[in-house]
């Protein structure tokens, strides 16, 4: 979510359950963020991430990957989407 | 408001249609208006109004409370997933919307203000070895500007204080806990280099992780 040409950045943190993450990790196939499940050519079912050229997605979903640090499981998505 | 209400009219579905918004008043009119409106010509209209914005803080934001951020993008996404996936009637969605939103906590920092392309720029102050942490999207002031400016890792964690910090009277809008699953989303504010930026994400997540 950009704002014009702004130097700078911003952290936003959600607290998520299940179902929050299951929606973020939705199908779709907008510009600023898709997700396409894929079939990997040895037949088995991932869900993964697509890498946009706009924006880097580091978080697939069901086969999450995710950081397990201490006590905490985080989802990390980076972004910079073209839509204000 | 014209816009508004005609693309209510044209994307509008006939469950009704959730107008997602951030808090900015001029947003917050408008949107309420042609909500209303729309409401008139028998198009069912709720709107939701998101602020996720931690930096400024109870005590400076009163009555105006938080300003919307990038957080909105999460909340339009998950939204977004659920009303194509389940039958859901507007006033269930924008409960579910409340409930995210109230999940939410963003911070930005930022070492300028930002332009409209094509326009000429008037400001002249000096923001050369500075960051202003919670500088507005429209630029306006945050909570405090650090000069000079710090290492990108002490800047970070200032900025994850400001939203996991439980014992700031003024902020702790969402209640973190260490066993909570937390989804945290990077963004770029448009004008930070690619390379940048993927070392602010990495030291965000490292920052986070610790």
């Amino acid at each position: 979510m950009t704002s014009l040409d702004g130097k700078g950045f911003s952290i936003t943190l959600l607290k998520a359950t299940p179902a929050m993450l299951e929606a973020l990790d939705a199908p779709a196939t907008t510009p600023g963020w898709s997700i396409t499940p894929r079939l990997p050519l040895d037949g088995t079912k991932q869900n993964n991430k697509t890498i946009d050229k706009d924006h880097h997605a580091e978080k697939s979903s069901a086969g999450t990957k995710s950081q397990l640090k201490g006590k905490r499981k985080t989802h990390v998505l980076s972004k910079s989407c073209p839509n204000t | 408001m014209h816009q508004i209400q005609n693309t209510i009219v044209r994307v509008g579905g006939s469950a009704g249609t959730l107008l997602v918004i951030m808090n900015y008043t001029g947003d917050v009119l408008h949107f309420h208006l042609a909500a209303e409106k729309a409401r008139l010509t028998g198009f069912d209209t709720s709107v939701l109004v998101v602020g996720d914005d931690v930096s400024v803080g109870r005590r400076k934001s009163g009555k105006v409370g938080r300003r919307g951020l990038a957080g909105t993008v999460l909340l339009e996404k998950i939204l977004g997933a659920l009303s194509q996936r389940d039958k859901m009637t507007l006033k269930e969605l924008h409960k579910v919307g409340e409930d995210v939103a109230n999940n939410l906590a963003t911070v930005g920092a930022a070492l300028d203000h930002v332009h409209i392309a094509g326009k000429p720029v008037t400001d002249v102050t000096d923001r050369t070895n500075q960051v202003e942490v919670g500088m507005g999207i429209h630029n306006e002031p945050g909570c405090y500007v650090v000069k000079p400016q710090p290492p990108i890792s002490d800047l970070v964690d200032q900025m994850l204080d400001k939203l996991l910090d439980p014992n700031d009277g003024n902020r702790a809008y969402v209640a973190f806990s260490g066993d909570d699953t937390i989804c945290l989303m990077v963004n770029n504010l448009g004008g930070v280099s690619n390379i940048e930026f993927s070392a602010v994400t990495k030291t965000v997540a490292d920052r986070l992780g610790e």
